[in-house]
């Protein structure tokens, strides 16, 4: 059975459907369909006013191999037709198409209609190919086609050959211009077993009807008058908004009774995988020596998978390959002389040398939540862009990824917070939801401490202490001390621009997911009014600035990480000086955000205490309610932060 | 080499980035030896030792191209990691991969790079390799850059086989450098060299000059670079029929050569789509604008080739002009060359064409088929201020092109009544022309409706901080200078409080001019943004209302000039103030002049305005 050597073998082929770089079939072979009386006409889209482009239609079929005709490949097939509606849409006349020596294009072909019905068919000399890794054998194809005008039609179609019978990837239907017409055909031979799966998040009306053929089944998917995917601020990723199709084999039936399991469940899924696993898990003889010695430090077995882990995720360099299958002949013994190892193949490291201390451990599938959401009905390993090791400490269950060094032990990334995961198993594989943090847990809380002299200049120290997947986005430890204080001081000094940065200490700690930043601030001289001086106290959090300014939202909002943000000022000044304007007090409370901020003044002791505090207590905000309540509160801190704190001499 | 001749500067960015990593490790060594050869090929051997000093350094140089192309062809290469203990692993074949690369903006090119991926080792390691690439040189010239964005402790530069006619330039500071010259080469040695790490807004090759130019057999002049160039479109076969009743009928309805130019240039920019395809010397030479003009896409030297035909075919005398298309870059116009350049435009014989106030200089004027909102009037500021090589014949060379600052103009207009708890209610009006206007342009042509009013609304919010916005309008305008208007009825919040009776309140409009901190130790130039920003705010005061003093100010020096006026019209609050920029860069021995106005733009937009109130 030949497996792909990793997702990223396929993920080409993805962009090339999210390009509309569809995949075409014997439709390649027969030429383009005439174009129709309505497609000639057609000048715009109902309802979709400004569309540049729209796609007439898009036709993907894939031929699994032993299909009648169709043998010793499986040909998936793509045809598409998109005709330009405005100048702006002849960007539209450049097509891409990712290909490797295991996924190869084949009967490329296209042209351009024009609106007075005179073909021009695209010249051999417009198709470019490239390779964008000879070791890799990956290959790009573009095609520019020519004379392209408002009114034009431009018809492409091609082939993909895969020696496998397996194409994993999802069928897209809509694009980020409206589809009139959008249909998937999966023909698959007798004796191979499917499952099919659907997403409609638009509910724009995907339908599907199956047959029997000649030679096996025949399943049709199709979507008509399909609208753009919207393109909005922090919204949801793509694979999540546009209605899409996917088709993966369950089992193979030899004709004798005889069944081979496939995708069917999990257990099958993972055991596909399974003997590559537990190949590399057995040469472990230097790995399980490496733990033992390690553990040797001492301590009870919560320290020495501590060790383990801050081994493997500092020792090991990760390599960025996506995927949960392992490159052929992978072993956790070479990953560690080699001191490099992709996601799986570090993952299996910290399994093996947890188990060889004697912590049960195993590995996770997990997806990051900016590729799409996860449907466990699917057992598709598809889903998978990584691993991770759940390791069973003292009675409790910890997720450890050794691929971030900025990850503490035990913390998950933001993207897989509460994400659907799959504890791997041959046997007995468990599909979880991976914890979530609370929002509290992660903040950035300030505090400055400013004098005014009486020459109207501020003057004062500052710190900032980061927490949570606040500290993880800005930890740095590889990087020497200096560098990250000089890269704070960058930092420093564009939040508070017309003050110089001094004396930055920066304190970082991984393992406590925590970062702590000290400084000094002086007001530059040039900045100095000497009668007057404004300060933004919001510094250097704000001013915020309202990021859904859209008044009608059409799809969810999902943030990074929900999180805090709380920042206190303390502002002196001497005598013969006096506050003239001061921040509004604001305090604001809904359902899943809040809002507070004050002023203190104490005119005796010539000081003022400033405090505001802003809370995002959910990631995802799926109801238009909390929209307009995300949006409320950033239209009122945005009030809010505009307001200056000013101090006058008297 | 740059050859990018594609439209966006950004593909500049992407392949300076690709040429080395960021900061941190030390390059212990770096030499590098070019052998300019009889037959006038160039071999170019570098040898580079960079020890990794954090564990951040592996990743950041891990992966080490060498760039080939059509004419780059790598003849040797060995690379190699030594441990701290001195154990020394060699990469081997699999660990060096081949790719094709493409900046941004292109659709293909023959652009190669041999990636060197270096095994895992521990700071205090040292990566090494070694390469020789042969290449042979479209030109007779080529470019060192002698900077790095990390410390180098050996540098040794040597250009040798030049023979008697050769000559070469240090582009940039020699601080630190030891210059030997002999017969026909140059050795350049340094020692210690620390990191270059330029300012905000400083050139765009600030971080990697100096530049050691060179170049031999002759070809000394910008004029010889002109016939260089002429030589290439000798092979492009031109003046084909097809081309040649396509400008007949384009100007045929155009009474006049003014109106020729305009119809042309519109369909070389417009109905010409850009596609930028490099391959070997097609990075330079222009398809037959023939083939351009059928297949309706070309890249920037397609396009200006095919417009040169055009208009010679409508009687318009025209030549290509090679350019550096960056808002934070220049030439070096002591150094003829040809890799000088990553753009074609086409300069017109002005005279009995052109109009007051186009792009007109040393009789040519200037126009741009690549950029489909220009015009004979305005050119993108890329292209203003800059040298373009203008190629015709013996009169070839270099011409400045016009700086028109004042094209670029961005004005706000606030109207407002104070409402009687302080808010202000009324329009706000912003008038982008010039290079925004053209973005706007564009960015409305491609966005839908909803897309567009979410960015119209962002831009409005950043001006106008916590300001309520409705009826938002967006409308394109201009005909000559790209120009968008946006508009929107307006809410500001506590603008006045206390209804009124306050002492003082602020606007939020801010300065347009960078801090006078970037002044600070600073010896590159400062790269700025020419053109005029408006603001024009007019607030009804209620009845009672503590009035504004008339206040004027004004800096003018040859830089630039900054008004501001506040003044009493009936109840109507009128603050005016504009600033002008009128140069893009600014040298050091300028920044005086530039913090006269800078701080006369920030003090005003940070002082709130004073007001007087009536006794009781």
């Amino acid at each position: 059975m030949i497996l792909p050597r990793k997702k990223l073998l396929l993920a080409p082929l993805l962009l090339a459907l999210a390009l509309g770089a569809v995949l075409p079939f014997r439709a390649a072979a027969a030429g383009f369909p005439e174009i129709t009386a309505e497609e000639r006409a057609l000048t715009s889209v109902p309802n979709q006013p400004n569309a540049p482009a729209v796609v007439l239609f898009k036709k993907g079929e894939f031929s699994m191999a032993g299909v009648l005709g169709n043998n010793d490949a499986s040909i998936l097939s793509v045809r598409i037709r998109r005709k330009i509606l405005t100048d702006e849409g002849k960007r539209y006349g450049e097509v891409a198409v990712h290909h490797s020596k295991w996924a190869r294009l084949q009967n490329l072909k296209a042209r351009t209609v024009l609106p007075d019905n005179r073909v021009v068919p695209v010249a051999k000399e417009a198709i470019f190919r490239r390779k964008t890794s000879e070791t890799g054998n990956t290959f790009v194809t573009a095609i520019a086609f020519p004379a392209v005008e408002v009114g034009a039609i431009l018809d492409y179609s091609y082939e993909i050959r895969i020696d496998s019978i397996f194409f994993l990837e999802p069928w897209y239907f809509q694009e980020d211009v409206p589809t009139l017409y959008s249909e998937m055909v999966c023909e698959m031979p007798e004796g191979i077993v499917t499952s099919s799966w659907r997403r409609d998040p638009m509910k724009v009306g995907i339908e599907q009807e199956v047959k029997q053929t000649v030679s096996g089944i025949l399943v049709k998917v199709w979507g008509k008058n399909l609208p753009a995917v919207p393109s909005e601020p922090y919204s949801l990723p793509f694979a999540d908004l546009a209605s899409s199709f996917m088709l993966i084999p369950t089992a193979i039936q030899d004709g004798y009774g005889g069944v081979t399991k496939l995708f069917k469940d999990w257990a099958s899924t993972c055991d596909i995988f399974g003997k590559a696993y537990d190949k590399a898990l057995r040469k472990s003889k230097a790995a399980d020596a490496r733990a033992r010695e390690l553990a040797k430090a001492g301590g009870g077995l919560r320290e020495q998978a501590k060790a383990i882990h801050r081994f493997v995720r500092d020792e090991i360099e990760t390599k960025d390959v996506p995927g949960v299958a392992l490159a052929e002949g992978a072993n956790v013994d070479a990953v560690l002389a080699a001191r490099q190892g992709d996601y799986a193949e570090k993952a299996l490291l910290l399994q093996a040398m947890l188990g060889a201390v004697g912590i049960k451990a195993q590995p996770v599938w997990v997806a990051d939540r900016s590729g799409g959401a996860v449907d466990m009905q699917l057992a598709s390993p598809w889903w998978f862009d990584s691993l991770v090791v759940a390791a069973e400490i003292d009675g409790q269950r910890v997720y450890l990824d050794p691929s971030d060094r900025t990850l503490a032990f035990g913390n998950l990334a933001p993207g897989l917070e509460g994400t659907p995961a799959l504890l791997y198993d041959r046997k007995k594989p468990q599909p979880v939801i991976l914890p979530t943090t609370r929002f509290e847990d992660h903040q950035r809380r300030a505090k400055v401490e400013l004098g005014l002299d009486g020459e109207g200049r501020l003057a004062g120290r500052g710190t900032l202490e980061l927490t949570g997947f606040h500290a993880w986005l800005r930890l740095d430890p590889q990087q020497e001390a200096a560098k990250v204080a000089e890269s704070w001081k960058t930092w420093l000094g564009n939040a508070f621009e017309g003050y110089d940065v001094s004396d930055v200490q920066v304190k970082q700690e991984v393992d406590g997911q925590r970062l702590e930043v000290a400084w000094a601030m002086t007001q530059q001289e040039d900045e100095v009014l000497g009668d007057e001086v404004t300060l933004r106290p919001s510094l250097p959090f704000g001013p915020v600035q309202q990021p859904f300014t859209a008044s009608r939202r059409l799809s969810p909002v999902l943030l990074a990480f929900a999180d805090r943000d709380e920042l206190e000022l303390t502002l002196r000044w001497p005598e013969g000086w006096k506050p003239e304007a001061l921040p509004k007090p604001l305090a604001h409370e809904g359902s899943v955000t809040e809002i507070a901020a004050s002023v203190e003044v104490d005119e005796a002791a010539r000081t003022l205490k400033y405090r505001r505090r802003m809370d995002i207590e959910q990631k995802f905000l799926q109801e238009s309610r909390q929209y307009e309540e995300i949006q409320n509160l950033y239209t009122l801190t945005e009030r809010h932060d505009a307001q200056g704190l000013v101090l006058v001499r008297r | 080499m740059r050859k990018a001749w594609s439209w966006s500067a950004a593909s500049l960015a992407l392949g300076l980035a690709l040429s080395g990593p960021v900061p941190a490790a030390t390059i212990l060594e770096r030499s590098v030896e070019i052998d300019i050869r009889p037959d006038g090929s160039v071999l170019e051997r570098e040898r580079l030792a960079v020890r990794l000093d954090t564990p951040a350094d592996y990743s950041a140089w891990s992966s080490y191209p060498i760039f080939l192309d059509q004419n780059r062809t790598l003849e040797e290469l060995s690379a190699s990691a030594t441990s701290p203990e001195g154990k020394v692993v060699k990469v081997g074949r699999k660990d060096q991969d081949t790719v094709d690369f493409t900046s941004e903006g292109e659709l293909h090119s023959s652009r190669q790079a041999k990636v060197v991926s270096f095994p895992v080792v521990p700071p205090g390691s040292v990566l090494r390799v070694d390469s020789t690439v042969r290449e042979e040189p479209y030109f007779p010239a080529g470019a060192i850059f002698l900077g790095s964005s990390n410390p180098v402790e050996k540098l040794r530069v040597e250009v040798r086989g030049a023979g008697a006619d050769w000559r070469w330039r240090i582009d940039g500071s020699r601080d630190g450098l030891t210059v030997q010259e002999s017969p026909g080469s140059v050795v350049i040695t340094a020692a210690n060299l620390p990191r270059r790490e330029p300012p905000d807004l400083a050139p765009a090759e600030a971080g990697v000059h100096p530049v050691l130019r060179y170049g031999w057999r002759g070809a000394a002049t910008w004029q010889d670079v002109g016939r260089w160039y002429e030589g290439l479109l000798r092979d492009v076969p031109r003046a084909a029929e097809p081309v040649r009743r396509r400008a007949r009928e384009l100007a045929a309805s155009a009474p006049s050569s003014r109106d020729r130019l305009a119809a042309l240039l519109a369909f070389a920019a417009k109905q010409v789509r850009y596609v930028a395809v490099e391959v070997g010397i097609g990075g330079y030479r222009p398809a037959p604008p023939e083939k351009v003009m059928e297949r309706r896409w070309g890249d920037c030297k397609d396009k200006a080739l095919l417009l040169i035909d055009l208009l010679r075919e409508a009687g318009v005398e025209a030549y290509p002009a090679l350019i550096l298309l960056a808002e934070d870059e220049r030439i070096d116009p002591e150094f003829p060359s040809h890799d000088q350049f990553n753009h074609l435009i086409v300069a017109v014989a002005a005279d009995g064409l052109a109009a007051p106030g186009d792009p007109v200089s040393e009789g040519l004027l200037f126009v741009d088929p690549t950029d489909e909102t220009g015009s004979i009037s305005w050119l993108h500021p890329g292209v203003q201020d800059q040298y373009a090589l203008v190629v015709r014949g013996d009169r070839s060379g270099l011409v400045r092109t016009p700086l028109r600052p004042a094209l670029e103009e961005t004005s706000l207009q606030v109207e407002l009544k104070i409402e009687p708890d302080g808010s202000g209610r009324g329009g706000v009006r912003l008038d982008l022309e010039g290079d925004l206007g053209s973005s706007f342009q564009r960015l409305a042509a491609a966005s839908r409706p909803e897309e567009m009013e979410q960015g119209v609304r962002g831009v409005l919010g950043r001006l106008l901080p916590g300001a309520a916005l409705s009826q938002v309008r967006w409308a394109q305008a201009g005909s000559d200078v790209p120009a968008f208007t946006i508009s929107a009825q307006i809410q500001l919040p506590g603008l006045l409080p206390a209804g009124g009776l306050a002492s003082s309140f602020s606007l939020p409009s801010g300065a347009n001019t960078p801090s006078t901190g970037l002044l600070q130790d600073r010896t590159e130039p400062l790269v700025l943004t020419p053109g005029t920003s408006l603001v024009s705010w007019r607030i009804t005061l209620p009845d009672g209302a503590c009035v504004p003093k008339p206040d004027e100010q004004t800096v003018e020096n040859d830089l630039g000039a900054f008004r501001q006026t506040v003044t009493l019209d009936g109840k109507v609050l009128k603050l005016e103030r504009s600033l002008d920029l009128r140069q893009r860069w600014i040298d050091p021995s300028r920044f005086a002049a530039f913090k006269e106005l800078a701080l006369a733009d920030q003090r005003s937009a940070k002082r709130r305005i004073r007001l007087e109130c009536p006794a009781g």
